[in-house]
């Protein structure tokens, strides 16, 4: 019916008219005509194609309100009558008899043609009095009030300036007074349809009649081009359907309602080519519509405009909530349908609009276009894959005969209306395949799935692409096909775990470990095992199945299988128990805080790898950084770096809770202390504030590399047997004997179950000092000391590391002129000579001393310089002291002359 | 009522999903980071038109045959999405905006309590 044209009849000299007429429904639509329309809506320009009919009384509108379309908005009555005799003979009684007919049945819309010819203008010339031409004579008896129902053409068959002009100014005449007598027609019509339209709650009112009128406004819109507007129409009745179905669900039902509601026995899918349309529109006339019919009907109905306004992606945007909006209504209606007879509905109407779309598309609007059309896509797709169960279709299922007779009655369901063809398969061929076979089902659901996730990937919706993955995913495992099913689901792995999706990425490692477990690659599946045995966001019955088949796959394994710890043990604290230093060959304890993740008890084996570094400038005297708590710069010294480190865990701890695993490594503190003694104040300096303080993403992806899991140098290492981790916290300590003193950092965890190695870095800096100091000797005061008289020195001796055993000997022997005495108990002496003594040695603690407090008596006459040497049992060279002792006098002897006096 | 309301942090890992208690949580939590797809396509439309205050509504994200997906994002990129399910006539465009802005205003004040680290999990009692 978009062939529509305004009726324009004729009445009089058909001859004439006829040899005008071609030329006339030629030209009149080649030039625009403003549309000046009621109720202050916008004007429009409008070409006007026109269909000429004879006039008769039958084709004068009977209802005039009613309708506005297949009746005659114009009238034209054509003379050539040149001769004042013969137009009062009969063409007056022919022009009065038309006229009276149009006026009786209230017609004002009308035009009367009065054509010159060449020789009726010279019987003008003849006639010299005025008003006596039939022109004149026409106006007279029928314009008189209106001059404008009256034209004179002159001698359109010539083609000469003046009978063109003529003939322009007719047509714009005559295009003006059609649009003037349409527009008429169509205030009474839209008047009456408002009218109806407010009467809507009235009872017996029928939205079917109701539609008819609304839909004839808007095919008016659609032939006179006005697609937008007619879009319009179908729009608020649309909306006004859907108001309906609302209120019905509500309970407020209408009874024209009834018979949209009524069982569904066909389910074609939409036909948007226009020739097939028009059969429904009488099924929704005499209320035989079912509500999918009408809702394929009007939807098609707007396609048309949309694609008449050449907008092909708007179909491909209002195909999606039309077909959402028709399965919700069913289900509001709660029509009864068979099971998967609206999955093919939706199916094959997703088919149709593509189809459709398809042939209007262009390369410019192809993003826009395809944002629309891959939901389309992807909709069928779901659909097919219910279809697919419902049917046993899927691989790893054979269908019963339940499912046989459910496929026989759903293809029944179709192809009532038959899809035009015209060679190329259309969306029911393409579901009839589908549904016929196991094998072609499988061809058409992958071929969807690949354009789905394909445009989805084009336009960067990657997690939809993912997601679609999955299922894919879960269709090739069920075809058997792993391969493909792993690289889906370590795809969709990747994002959800850079994107920190706890609960999707473990379900994924769910997936994953069932497609490793068919493959029978125990190696992964223990790995897939672990993620999800220790994932908290899922429930304990399945992390409890997954730990057990972890520990029994663990044992099928025949290799060691090393895996990142970081999800499943979290180190929390690592205190190293010595407060004092290490000293060499003591056992080191390490107490490490670990947090297991798995649900249940388990027996392992953990090892910590140390990273030895000697201490610099490194020599047997011991010149170790021992003065470390006095100095200022805390970076220095390896205490400091505790100091620093316990800042940044306790600032890393709330974030690693959140990212498991995280690596990181925070720059030492190097702050600066500085006191000023003269105005009493301190002051701290952070040195590398800009490298400590750096920005901290809270992206879990910036931070967790998700690197291979390699195993450290285990050589020297802490270890601990054996040990019971339960969940959640334990204490273990791991012990070490290290053989080389030097600095230890903490650099790799291994946790050791059966054959399965998770391995952790020790992220934050963690280390100690392993010291072994020998004993020391020092003589005080060593100048200042006087000859000749008892002096007082101390021998002192540190214990060193290790402390002295008790019965040591030392010996001490003396330069001659010096004599020495041992004055105390705390000691025993056992020789005591003038120039040596030998001391036995009470048991001194390790970092203790004693003191030995000594006289000696240097002779006066002696040198100056003594020496006392000392033989100790842990020294293999004798300690020398030098002393330097001042006479306590001087003598001189100086003789005063005065020369020859 | 909504079905399932999500509050997505900056970086697109989610802070806090809750959907009513006999529902498939998993199929929401698909439903959210897919629509993450869409909400990223209207961030980066918007941002390139104008620079002007952009609407934090995002409206309808996508439907799909259940449930109607709405989005907002606030200046500083977190995006709060809430799930309706299809068959809710009853709750209008309004409503949706209000409740957007009441979970605007409680993710505000949670963000003044001093004990919450930004980025961290939100628990609610």
């Amino acid at each position: 019916m978009s062939n529509h044209k305004p009726i324009v009849t004729y009445c009089g000299d058909e001859a004439l008219f006829s040899a005008l007429s071609a030329g006339l429904t030629c030209a009149l639509p080649k030039e625009e005509v403003e549309w000046r329309r009621s109720y202050g809506r916008v004007p429009k320009t409008v070409n006007l194609d026109v269909i000429f009919i004879k006039f008769s009384v039958e084709c004068l509108p009977k209802h005039p309100n009613l309708s506005v379309l297949d009746q005659p908005v114009f009238h034209i009555f054509w003379t050539d009558c040149s001769d004042i005799d013969i137009y009062r003979a009969t063409t007056k009684d022919e022009i009065s008899n038309w006229h009276t007919t149009l006026r009786n049945n209230g017609i004002i819309d009308w035009l009367i043609v009065v054509v010159l010819n060449s020789d009726s203008k010279r019987g003008k010339k003849s006639n010299i009095l005025p008003r006596t031409s039939v022109v004149d004579k026409v106006k007279g008896d029928f314009c008189s009030k209106q001059n404008d129902r009256c034209f004179v053409l002159h001698e359109p068959f010539r083609s000469d300036v003046k009978s063109a002009e003529s003939w322009q100014t007719f047509l714009q005449r005559l295009r003006h007074l059609i649009l003037q007598g349409l527009n008429r027609n169509l205030s009474h019509f839209e008047e009456n349809m408002r009218s109806q339209r407010e009467k809507r709650t009235e009872p017996g009112w029928s939205f079917c009649n109701y539609f008819m009128l609304q839909e004839e406004l808007a095919m008016v819109f659609e032939m006179m081009g006005q697609f937008e507007d007619a879009l319009v129409q179908y729009d608020e009745l649309d909306a006004l359907f859907t108001q309906y179905v609302v209120n019905c669900s509500a309970g407020d039902m209408a009874d024209w309602m009834v018979s949209f509601m009524r069982p569904c026995v066909c389910w074609d899918g939409l036909t948007l080519s226009p020739d097939l349309r028009y059969a429904k529109r009488e099924n929704i006339q005499q209320a035989q519509s079912h509500l999918l019919d009408f809702r394929n009907y009007l939807f098609a109905c707007q396609v048309a405009l949309i694609l008449k306004l050449q907008r092909p992606w708007e179909v491909a945007q209002r195909s999606l909530p039309f077909m959402h909006n028709c399965v919700n209504e069913l289900c509001l209606l709660e029509i009864a349908m068979p099971r998967g007879s609206v999955s093919c509905w939706v199916f094959l109407s997703c088919l149709e609009v593509l189809d459709t779309c398809e042939n209007y598309s262009n390369l410019v609007e192809f993003e826009t276009y395809s944002l629309h059309t891959v939901s389309l896509w992807n909709y069928a797709r779901i659909k097919l894959h219910e279809l697919g169960e419902l049917c046993g279709l899927m691989p790893d299922t054979e269908s019963t005969s339940d499912q046989l007779h459910m496929v026989v009655d759903l293809l029944a369901g179709m192809g009532q209306t038959q899809s035009g063809n015209s060679g190329k398969p259309g969306p029911m061929d393409k579901l009839r395949e589908a549904l016929s076979s196991k094998e072609s089902f499988k061809k058409h659901y992958l071929e969807l799935s690949e354009l789905a996730m394909g445009t989805f990937k084009h336009l960067g919706r990657l997690r939809n692409a993912r997601l679609i993955g999955i299922e894919l995913a879960a269709f090739f495992m069920k075809l058997g096909e792993l391969y493909m099913a792993e690289n889906y689901l370590l795809e969709a792995l990747k994002m959800y775990k850079n994107e920190g999706w706890d609960l999707l990425a473990t379900t994924t490692y769910i997936s994953l470990a069932e497609c490793h477990k068919k493959q029978k690659n125990t190696f992964k599946y223990v790995k897939a095992c672990t993620h999800v045995t220790s994932s908290c966001v899922i429930d304990g019955d399945t992390r409890n199945h997954y730990f057990d088949e972890l520990i029994s796959a663990a044992q099928l394994l025949d290799k060691t299988v090393r895996i990142r710890a970081e999800h499943i043990f979290a180190l929390s604290k690592m205190d190293v128990t010595a407060a004092n230093g290490i000293i060499l060959g003591d056992e080191v304890t390490v107490d490490f805080c670990i947090i297991s993740r798995l649900p249940s008890d388990v027996m392992c084996n953990i090892a910590c790898s140390l990273l030895h570094t000697a201490f610099e400038g490194q020599s047997d005297d011991g010149e170790r950084p021992s003065s470390r708590t006095t100095s200022r710069s805390a970076s220095q010294s390896s205490m400091g770096s505790m100091g620093s480190f316990m800042d940044s865990l306790s600032l890393s701890n709330s974030r690693s809770k959140m990212l498991p695993g995280n690596l990181i490594r925070k720059p030492k503190l190097r702050i600066q202390e500085t006191i000023d003694e003269a105005t009493g104040t301190a002051y701290v300096v952070c040195r590398n504030a800009s490298a400590v303080l750096e920005r901290m993403d809270s992206h879990p992806s910036l931070i967790q590399k998700d690197t291979d899991a390699t195993k450290e140098d285990f050589v020297c290492c802490l270890q601990a047997a054996a040990i019971v981790l339960h969940p959640g916290s334990n204490l273990v300590p791991l012990k070490v004997k290290p053989e080389a003193k030097g600095n230890y950092a903490l650099k790799q965890v291994c946790i050791e179950i059966s054959s399965m190695e998770f391995l952790q870095w020790v992220t934050v800096p963690k280390c100690f000092d392993v010291i072994c100091d020998e004993p020391s000797v020092s003589l005080t005061p060593d100048a200042g000391l006087l000859a000749g008289i008892v002096q007082n020195v101390e021998l002192r001796i540190d214990s060193g590391s290790h402390g002295l055993v008790e019965g040591l000997v030392i010996k001490m022997v003396v330069s001659t002129g010096l004599s020495v005495q041992m004055k105390t108990s705390a000691a025993t002496m056992l020789a005591e000579t003038e120039d040596s003594l030998r001391v036995q040695l009470p048991a001194v603690s390790p970092g203790g001393s004693i003191v030995l407090p000594l006289d000696i008596v240097a002779a006066l006459d002696s040198h100056r310089k003594h020496k006392i040497m000392l033989f100790c049992a842990w020294s293999s060279a004798p300690y020398e002291f030098l002393l330097s002792l001042r006479s306590p006098f001087t003598i001189s002897h100086s003789l005063h002359t005065a020369g020859q006096q | 009522m909504a079905v399932c309301v999500a509050v997505i942090a900056k970086e697109n890992y989610p802070l806090y999903i809750k959907t009513l208690p006999n529902e498939n949580e998993l199929k929401f939590h698909y439903t959210v980071h897919t629509s993450l797809d869409v909400i990223e396509e209207r961030i980066h439309s918007v941002s390139k038109n104008t620079n002007d205050l952009r609407e934090l509504y995002l409206g309808l994200l996508y439907p799909t045959e259940d449930y109607k997906v709405y989005g907002y994002v606030t200046n500083s990129r977190i995006k709060f999405i809430i799930v309706i399910e299809s068959t809710n006539a009853t709750i209008r465009d309004n409503e949706i905006r209000s409740m957007f802005r009441k979970l605007h205003n409680a993710y505000t004040d949670m963000v003044c309590n001093p004990f919450y680290t930004n980025g961290d999990i939100i628990e609610s009692t």
